[in-house]
């Protein structure tokens, strides 16, 4: 049985490897190298994708239980708040060397779609990726920027 | 200034002018491969197109520490450029032979030491006023005027007497043509920056965002294969027997390699042995690699652990025995015997782990005795030469593909991923693209030294110093001897010892810092509370007046009482140290000069609530000379400060039985969004001296000014690492 879904509004359908995470279907099969790959347990984050709307661990579910899920990737990021997060980022400059930060940019998005307005305490909650770099007062910094860039009316 | 100019010139001349190309239609404003534009050119760093704008090749590797930024700025700065008009690419990797293999052909790339702004810091300005010179030449020949009456700003030359403006990008033609300027290259007034003291945003930030591909693991070669390599776990241990049928039989496998161990002669590992499987993607690489049947011979090391190496230090610190003497100055015995008060007490730190949060990789092709390799590394003559040599072909014919890193921190030194995927490459006649796990990148890790410190400090009777006995036992390394209280106390003695192991040790962000800072800086602080004297006032007065001292370590030439005392000072007013606070509150001050740069922070730490302490503030102030891009700067000292933070309360790389144990961040926790506070204040302390390094300097106070924090909201004295946060 073929697997079916959609990786940013495009249709996949695949029949083998289904044991293979997600992750390398992204990175090596369709070549979205957005997605980052950091220890492949579901622990720092790295990987994080939009599953449905929620964030999630791409390392850590496989093909096989993607039929008819919907997928969106940092390639796809287009919606109001999304492009707030990515404004944000850029406006804070968070950055160290950069490559947790898509998957903080993913957990992010998914974070404020849900809670437009989250709190110190909401933010260390949910933000839970590993950043090597240590970046996370500027995370915070964007997150309360972002909301604000998205939410609040001018 | 007179030597870098004429090393300037005299580089130049025999490269052939590298500063200024011009016309470059096919290279897009947005292009951030390695282009190599040095065929067409006479420049290699620098293009100005016709329409003004302007593409850097940043010579300098970026893992993160900002550096590719910096050095775009040093070139545009002098350039006089619109730094809205510039845009960054990395630069390719240009060799030349030298006595032992290959060296760069013009600016140097690599990064560690927190040397690349002290190294480029004449080189690249030189380089962008050079190109102004021309470009006000071009000017002159344009108008038909005389140079003294041309001013450049924003990428434009300005003709005084009327009003005329020209762009560099019509002029760039003309100017490439012309020689190369003689006279004395007028660098700019520091009242005259336009870019340097700007908070500049990263020059990736785009792709950053957006997930373009920048990493070595983004790359690809057409028709490249994958391999993954189960490696040998215990320390210079062996293969005994294996069997790979089951590999062979999983799906897109095409191969395995056995992999011998290469051991050098000082008895550190260059490669572990083990297996490699070559597959046509990652994932069946996996797979096959888990099918291996591997029976390993455990080698000489099977007892060892962290604990046992820690009784090794611990034995010599504590025992008569004479170290390596390091410093004996004054009278040592006599001054711990005049003394009225001796403190005497251990600090220890652990084995560190890297975690570059990429885990290594390179894509390696060998044809025809030439090889091409993608990898993110620190220094990109150490892939050319180690390529080379085991692929036995002329350095010259490697041509490097330097990617941005996700993270090095000093591991990205070693050549272990470079070797292996070279050897790898001479088993097949494609690409092969080499990926390490985060398992394989824990655990065949070259480790922060972990080290046991014995100190013993002498008080007379007005409380002041005027002894010091460091001892430390570390398996290798440097110490940081030369960094204060040396020189500031009279009778002072370092010695040292070093226990041979197999335990891989190697660079970590400012090798050696900080083992040295958390040590030196709880002790002063327990000199402090001893004198009952505030530890700020305790340090000011031990600095003493300001004062330039000579300094024999790395990095730097002096070191000086004043600016690190202004640190000091600087953290705490920040903090409101003054402002006490309730009880069960603490502050906890640490500082520490690195390669050149000064930096120190205060920490608050609030124990009154049930549960874990909780970290609620961190105030810092650096002095790293003339600060370029406060932007970066702040970043360093947030992000260098937390990684300190996390060597304080979790990195912990755990060895028994001759390997690793803790191979993931299941097993190794790491700092997270939850263990940082919100209040994170930096102070950059402006002066004219020469900019130095960031990248480094934030990082060694930390674990100090934490266990310094604890001791004043709790009363508890914290002297091994990593910390427990539960009271
Ligand atoms: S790679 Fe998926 S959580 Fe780390
Ligand atoms: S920026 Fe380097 S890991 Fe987050």
């Amino acid at each position: 049985m073929p697997i079916s879904f959609t990786v940013n509004g495009v249709a996949h359908q695949v029949n083998e490897q289904l044991d293979m995470p997600l992750l390398w279907y992204l990175r090596d099969s369709i070549n979205l190298k957005g997605t980052k790959f950091g220890c492949g347990i579901g622990q720092c984050g790295a990987c994080t994708i939009h599953l449905n709307g929620h964030a999630v661990r791409s390392c850590s579910i496989t093909l096989s239980s993607l039929d008819g899920q919907q997928i969106k990737t940092i390639e796809g990021l287009s919606d109001r708040v999304e492009k707030a997060v990515q404004q944000a980022w850029k406006e804070i400059d968070v950055p160290q060397c950069g490559y947790c930060q898509s998957g903080q940019i993913m957990a992010a998005s998914a974070l404020l779609k849900q809670n437009p307005k989250p709190t110190d305490e909401d933010i260390n909650n949910v933000m839970t990726n590993i950043c090597r770099c240590g970046t996370y007062v500027r995370i915070r910094k964007a997150i309360h920027q972002a909301s604000a860039l998205a939410y609040d009316v001018s | 200034m007179e030597i870098s100019r004429r090393r300037f010139l005299s580089l130049s001349v025999s490269a052939g002018a590298m500063l200024m190309t011009i016309n470059m239609p096919t290279l897009a404003k947005t292009t951030k491969q390695n282009t190599d534009l040095s065929g067409q050119n006479w420049s290699v760093y620098l293009h100005i197109n016709p329409d003004n704008s302007i593409v850097i090749a940043s010579p300098v590797q970026d893992m993160g520490q900002h550096m590719k930024t910096t050095g775009a700025m040093m070139i545009a700065e002098e350039l006089d450029a619109d730094w809205s008009l510039v845009s960054c690419i990395a630069a390719k990797t240009y060799l030349e032979k030298s006595t032992d293999g290959v060296k760069y052909k013009y600016a140097d790339m690599n990064t560690g030491g927190s040397h690349a702004v002290r190294r480029n810091w004449d080189f690249l300005r030189q380089a962008g006023a050079t190109a102004r010179q021309m470009l006000i030449s071009a000017a002159a020949l344009h108008w038909q005027c005389s140079q003294s009456q041309l001013t450049t700003a924003q990428s434009h030359v300005y003709r005084k007497s009327t009003k005329q403006k020209i762009s560099y990008g019509e002029l760039a033609a003309k100017a490439s043509t012309l020689p190369f300027p003689d006279g004395e290259l007028k660098l700019k007034d520091k009242a005259d920056y336009k870019i340097f003291g700007q908070d500049i945003t990263t020059v990736d930030i785009d792709e950053i965002i957006t997930g373009a591909p920048l990493f070595g693991l983004d790359m690809e070669m057409p028709d490249m294969v994958y391999a993954v390599i189960e490696r040998c776990p215990y320390f210079h241990g062996e293969i005994k027997s294996f069997d790979d049928k089951k590999t062979l039989a999983v799906t897109g496998v095409i191969k395995t390699v056995k992999i011998d161990k290469v051991i050098e002669s000082d008895g550190i590992k260059e490669i572990a042995e083990g297996i490699a499987v070559i597959a046509k993607n990652y994932w069946a690489a996996v797979q096959g690699r888990k099918a291996l049947e591997i029976n390993w011979q455990q080698g000489p090391w099977a007892n060892e652990s962290s604990q046992s190496l820690m009784n090794d230090f611990e034995k010599f610190c504590l025992g008569d025995d004479e170290g390596e003497n390091r410093i004996n100055e004054g009278d040592i015995t006599q001054a711990f015997k005049d003394s009225k008060q001796v403190l005497d007490q251990c600090y220890q730190v652990p084995l560190l782990a890297h975690a570059c949060i990429e885990p290594f990789n390179a894509i390696v092709h060998l044809q025809d005795k030439k090889a091409k390799i993608i990898t993110g590394h620190q220094f990109p003559t150490r892939v050319a030469n180690a390529v080379a040599q085991y692929a036995n072909i002329d350095p010259l014919n490697v041509e490097v593909i330097a990617t941005r890193m996700g993270g090095g921190f000093g591991r990205r030194y070693n050549n272990d991923f470079v070797i292996e995927a070279t050897l790898l490459a001479k088993e097949i006649d494609k690409p092969v693209k080499l990926v390490w796990t985060r398992e394989d990148e824990m655990s065949q890790d070259y480790f922060g030294q972990s080290t046991f410190t014995r100190l013993r400090a002498g008080l007379d009777k007005q409380g002041k110093l005027i002894a010091w006995h460091h001892r430390q036992g570390q398996i290798d390394g440097g110490l940081r001897e030369q960094c204060f209280p040396y020189q500031l106390i009279e009778n002072f003695k370092v010695d040292s010892y070093y226990q041979k192991a197999g335990t891989p040790t190697g660079a970590w962000r400012g090798p050696g810092h900080l083992q040295f800072a958390f040590a030196v800086e709880s002790m002063l602080d327990e000199v402090a509370h001893a004198n009952n004297q505030d530890p700020l006032t305790h340090r000011l007065e031990l600095l003493g007046d300001a004062k330039e001292y000579s300094y024999r370590g790395y990095g730097a030439k002096v070191i000086d009482s004043g600016r690190m005392a202004e640190c000091y000072r600087q953290a705490a007013k920040l903090a409101n140290w003054s402002n006490k606070r309730p009880k069960g509150v603490g502050l906890g001050l640490a500082g520490h000069f690195t390669f050149g740069t000064y930096a120190a922070f205060v920490v608050e730490v609030d124990s009154r609530a049930e549960g874990p302490m909780q970290i609620t503030g961190i105030w810092g102030a650096i002095d790293c000379g003339l600060p370029l891009n406060p932007n970066h700067i702040r970043n360093q000292m947030e992000g260098g400060f937390i990684d300190g933070l996390n060597v304080a309360l979790f990195n912990d790389a755990e060895i028994s039985g001759g390997r690793v144990v803790n191979d993931n961040f299941d097993q190794q926790p790491w700092i997270r969004m939850f263990d940082t506070p919100a209040t994170f204040e930096v102070t950059i302390i402006k002066n004219d001296h020469p900019p130095t390094g960031v990248g480094e300097p934030p990082t060694a106070p930390a674990p100090a000014a934490l266990a310094n924090a604890i001791y004043a909201a709790t009363g508890k004295r914290i002297r091994k690492l990593p910390i427990s946060m539960e009271s």
